[in-house]
């Protein structure tokens, strides 16, 4: 009765890295970075230090896990 | 004391094994066994982007400006990101193009224009030469304090030529490129054994800088807190763990110029494009790559706090890693961590000479003697070996220069900063580079207008600047500006300060040459040629973009003999009749009976060409031979509009065919529903039609019949007449919602007064069978509802409920609850209940549930449809379940407005 | 045992109308209302003929009418199938499966007895 749809991710590797690399634009560059930018130690570690290694290692990890994932033509669902 | 002629045996050693693997390397790659086809090898290769200025200058840079260090690696970081868009595609085009270069892509795009390429090389020589210097004098700087420790250490000038292991080393670094950069005469083959050696540094070089700052870390001191909280004490280091007010445009301006270089760096672009072996280890790369420069980035500032702890300002900072492993006594470890520079500055070195030296070879120096028709070149038999030994003594040349240039200009300034002039210089490529592959319009013009703005503000800002710091140049053209016009002073352009010199040099010379390249592409025209190559590039990863037909743009001949000979002059013989035969064996030709080369031979022969000379060159060459041009700008411009209008044309097709497709799927579907429902409908009415019809004959075949039978057949046939009559008004009842001309009329009803009206009107039901009906029904307040519809629902439900239970003992309970703002009506009775599998199709229509042995009466199949669309219809839900006593339990919910 | 007719569907009224008419001439009549059970009615009384309508629960007519004829021993019980679908193509399928005879719903009684009388002759 009802009319099959195939229904596609619309966007594929390309879109996600991209948006990751947004992602990693926000994180390293002011104005964000103005407020990780503190004279304080968390963990006896400066907040800054935490905040660049930490947020790179995110991207990272969300880099591999976009590039590693299925491919684009598995990424479909009937 | 670590003993002279050790740290030198150790050196060569180090620099012999470097020579074995790429040997290795070559090896496997002639037995078609490559060692560097993977992408951790690919990755690995790319972080020749860590140069000894990495290696120790991290630390110098942590020591004085904290975080500072870092935009360096995460420019790199973001920029890989973007590599489906940007280093996906360049690797995509360099591969199909056998593109040698980065003059040599930029060349291409534009048209094949050798002056593009020409100027190229010269941007990267100038702007890149210095910055071998930098290696080799990084290595002779730490291999001077190895020995001197704990000396300061001498000037390099000091060190007499022939016991300078600096130049032993600059020896080498050349034997290597010339050996192993040059075994092929086509540069756009892969360089393995380079590759491999390349590889191999980046994982010492790793290891070393891990191994000494986990030494630092948690020998010298108790972990990260540790040094970080020591440090803390210091206002002067604790100043180091934040961004100081005035640094954040250094530091965008750092991220910018990192994300620019590393896609422009000549050895970036060897390394990532050129050497590439598939383009799947790009995918890797996204996220193996930046995990590599975290990994050597992690111990840097810890380094750098300990090492200010240690010495104050006793030891230059760039020294750091060496010197606190000495101060130590950790002789060994000292050993490691020059190692680690060594193969940095090594694998920066090769690089780049084999880069520069296929740039000044391809794009500069051939051009020019193929210009030369004094030279007879153009018409000399072989010129291979010529083409090879250019190539060697460009290598030799650039090494050594680079080496001259350390001994002459020593420690002065020029050297310190020379690592981010390099960066700024390359950045220069980024428009042309990253434009041409996004941009169709640009133009050759355009680059140029925008290569030359860009590069002479660098000069203006930045490297002049810098040569008169260093005394080469009168002081005051830094300080007061050209011929003390203070508005041109080179660090404060137009009155712009308060800026780093790079920052400052970064903002005008990218918005000079950006604004120079989209300004002249946007004022002046394509050439051909130029839109040729301009859609081959930007289209370059479209499915079915122009790549697959570029033949089509060159129009004319050749003798298939005369491109051979020319392609045997440049690539050799077993090069040259490879490519011949490959070509014609794919195409099923044989090559002694073609005489006349069609234009996908031509195209064959100039890209095999462009390999060896490069694009510019190859155009030039394959048009000397060739009878007829490319095609005209109109036709180029017909047939990209008209590939590219095929192209629009057949997606719309496409489109149109899978929609009217669909639309054919959906109107076949409702056919063949609509055929179903008239088989099932004349199935229904035929059956109390034939009970009528045979009863009727019979009573009319047998007047004589006894009065009790005659009785029980009469009634019969009315209960059959009447069961057709329902079904007649249900089928159009049905037909009337499904087309929607159904009137309905909403008006304000209260819920527990229209149920008890449904209540009375089936008592007579319940009472023929003595089946109990029990009622729970809650005082609602009024809903907005077609009472008739409802009433036929819960009618049919009550009915339904009746039908199913068994006289006498049947029970049967009604109940009405509140939900929401509506009202919610369930009938559970305690008849045999449903299968699992008819729960949801019950409500489809003619389905019957009812087991006919049971001899249950039977519906017209219809009714429960009709509840359904009914309900849904008034924004409601039906559905049926079993109740925990086994009977059917159907509820429907209604909302207290048809429509909210 | 030659004179006896199963009447096979799952409409009680249907079955009814038939009976009586069977009986009236002289037929030994047994029902069934569902297809396994005219299988099993089949075995048990070996009937003639078989009046067997299509669409019945559980197995219908055209599994019973190919079971029948797949079994030797039933090869001479007669079938007409009764049909309340008039498409060409049902009463092919049911002549193809091994049906003898198609009676449409709503069939004409006299009809119906009279293919009944040429198959078994008079009881």
């Amino acid at each position: 009765m009802s009319r099959r749809l195939r229904l596609t991710r619309p966007s594929g590797k390309p879109e996600r890295l991209t948006a990751a690399f947004l992602l990693g634009l926000v994180l390293f560059l002011p104005p964000l970075l103005n407020v990780a930018s503190r004279d304080v130690l968390f963990g006896g570690i400066p907040v800054l230090v935490l905040w660049l290694f930490g947020g790179w290692l995110v991207l990272i990890v969300i880099l591999a896990l976009v590039v590693e994932g299925k491919p684009d033509d598995d990424a479909r669902a009937p | 004391m670590i003993s002279g002629p050790l740290v030198v045996a150790v050196s060569i050693a180090y620099l012999l094994v470097l020579f074995a693997i790429a040997w290795i390397g070559d090896r496997r790659a002639a037995q078609g066994r490559s060692l560097i086809d993977n992408s951790t090898t690919y990755v690995l290769s790319m972080a020749v982007f860590c140069t000894s200025w990495t290696f120790y200058g991290s630390v110098g840079r942590a020591a004085q400006g904290g975080l500072a260090f870092l935009p360096i690696y995460l420019g790199p970081t973001l920029v890989v990101a973007l590599s489906g868009v940007i280093i996906g595609k360049m690797v995509h085009i360099g591969r199909s193009h056998r593109i040698t270069s980065i003059a040599d892509f930029i060349s291409a795009r534009y048209g094949k224009s050798t002056v593009l390429g020409g100027i190229v090389t010269i941007i990267a020589v100038t702007g890149i030469m210095p910055y071998i210097s930098l290696q080799l004098k990084a290595v002779s700087t730490t291999l001077t304090a190895l020995l001197d420790w704990p000396n300061a250490s001498s000037p390099i000038a000091d060190i007499p030529i022939l016991g300078d292991t600096v130049l032993l080393v600059a020896l080498f670094l050349a034997a290597f490129a010339i050996l192993f950069g040059t075994r092929h005469i086509d540069a756009s083959e892969h360089h393995q054994g380079m590759v491999l050696a390349i590889a191999f540094e980046s994982v010492v070089k790793l290891v070393a800088f891990l191994a000494v700052g986990g030494f630092v870390t948690y020998h010298l001191h108790d972990g990260f807190a540790d040094i970080f909280l020591k440090a803390a004490e210091n206002p002067d280091l604790r100043r180091l763990f934040t961004i100081q007010g005035s640094a954040y445009g250094d530091w965008v301006a750092l991220v910018v110029l990192s994300m620019l270089a590393f896609t422009c760096l000549p050895r970036q672009f060897q390394v990532t494009v050129v050497e590439n072996t598939d383009r799947r280890h790009v995918d890797r790369m996204v996220w193996l790559f930046p995990l590599y420069l975290l990994a050597i980035n992690i111990f840097v500032l810890p380094v750098a706090l300990a090492g200010r702890m240690a010495f104050g300002d006793q030891v230059s900072p760039d020294l750091y890693v060496l010197a606190l492993p000495l101060s130590q006594g950790a002789e060994a470890l000292a050993l490691l961590v020059f190692l680690g520079g060594l193969s940095a500055a090594a694998s920066m070195v090769i690089v780049e000479t084999i880069a520069l030296s296929t740039m000044v070879c391809n794009d500069l120096v051939m051009p020019l003697l193929l210009r030369l028709r004094w030279l007879g070149l153009a018409q000399s038999p072989d010129l291979s070996g010529l083409l090879l030994g250019i190539r060697r003594v460009t290598m030799a040349m650039v090494v050594l220069l680079g080496y001259a240039y350390v001994r002459l200009i020593g420690d002065s300034y020029a050297l310190v900063t020379i690592g981010l002039t390099s960066f700024a210089a390359a950045a220069q490529f980024a428009p042309a580079l990253i434009g041409g592959i996004l941009w169709k319009g640009a133009t050759e013009k355009g680059a140029l207008a925008g290569l030359l703005a860009g590069f002479t503000i660098w000069l203006y800002t930045l490297l002049l600047p810098n040569f008169a710091r260093s005394g080469w140049l009168p002081v005051e053209f830094a300080e007061q500006g050209l011929a003390g016009i203070d508005f041109l002073k080179p660090y404060a352009l137009f009155g712009l300060s308060g800026l780093e010199p790079v920052t400052h040099s970064l903002v005008w010379s990218m918005l000079a040459n950006l604004g120079a390249y989209v300004l002249v592409s946007l004022l002046t025209g394509h050439t051909a040629m130029e839109r040729i190559q301009a859609s081959l590039f930007v289209d370059a990863l479209r499915p079915t973009g122009p790549a697959h037909g570029r033949s089509r743009f060159w129009r004319g001949t050749a003798s298939v003999s005369e491109l051979r000979a020319l392609c045997v002059r440049f690539v050799g013989l077993d090069s040259a009749d490879r490519a011949f035969t490959h070509w014609a064996a794919r195409r099923g030709i044989d090559l002694d009976r073609l005489t006349e080369a069609d234009s996908e031979l031509v195209d064959m022969a100039e890209t095999l060409l462009a390999g060896a000379i490069g694009t510019a060159s190859a155009r030039v060459m394959v048009a000397s031979v060739s009878k007829g041009e490319v095609v005209g700008l109109d036709e180029v411009m017909e047939i990209l509009d008209e590939a590219s209008q095929v192209i629009a044309y057949s997606q719309r097709l496409e489109a149109a065919t899978a929609e009217l497709k669909a639309a054919n799927e959906r109107l076949k579907e409702l056919d063949r529903m609509k055929d179903d429902f008239i088989s099932t409908v004349t199935h229904e009415l035929r059956t109390p039609l034939t009970s009528i019809r045979s009863f009727s004959e019979i009573l009319f075949d047998n007047p004589a019949m006894d009065e009790t039978q005659r009785q029980e057949f009469l009634a019969i046939v009315i209960k059959e007449s009447e069961r057709l009559t329902r079904l007649i008004n249900q089928v159009l009842d049905m037909a009337k919602l499904e087309s929607g001309r159904m009137t309905w009329v909403i008006a304000p009803v209260s819920p527990r007064a229209l149920v008890e009206d449904c209540v009375a009107a089936t008592q007579a039901l319940f009472e023929d069978k003595n089946v109990v009906l029990e009622t729970d029904l809650a005082d609602l307040p009024d809903i907005a509802t077609d009472a008739d519809k409802v009433m036929q629902v819960v009618i049919n439900l009550l009915s339904n409920a009746v039908k199913f239970v068994e006289a006498d003992s049947g029970r049967v309970f009604l109940r009405l609850t509140r939900e929401g703002d509506g009202i919610r009506l369930s009938v559970d009775d305690n008849g045999p209940g449903l299968p699992p599998q008819a729960l949801e199709t019950v409500f489809d229509r003619f389905l019957q549930v009812g087991d006919t042995m049971t001899n249950k009466p039977k519906g017209t199949g219809l009714g429960l449809a009709i509840s359904k669309t009914i309900v849904e219809h008034l924004g409601g839900r039906i559905w049926a379940e079993n109740g925990a006593q086994g009977g059917a339990v159907f509820t429907f919910t209604l909302p207290g407005q048809p429509n909210s | 045992m030659a004179r006896s007719v199963l009447v096979v569907d799952d409409e009680p009224n249907i079955v009814l109308s038939l009976q009586y008419l069977l009986k009236q001439v002289g037929y030994d009549v047994h029902v069934a209302r569902d297809g396994e059970a005219a299988l099993a009615a089949i075995a048990e009384h070996r009937p003639g003929l078989v009046l067997l309508d299509v669409m019945m629960p559980k197995r219908d007519g055209y599994d019973v009418c190919q079971t029948v004829r797949a079994n030797p021993d039933w090869a001479d019980t007669r079938i007409i199938m009764l049909t309340a679908k008039g498409r060409d193509s049902e009463r092919e399928k049911g002549l193809a499966l091994g049906a003898d005879e198609y009676v449409t719903k709503p069939f004409s009684t006299r009809d119906v007895v009279e293919k009944v009388r040429a198959f078994l002759g008079n009881p």
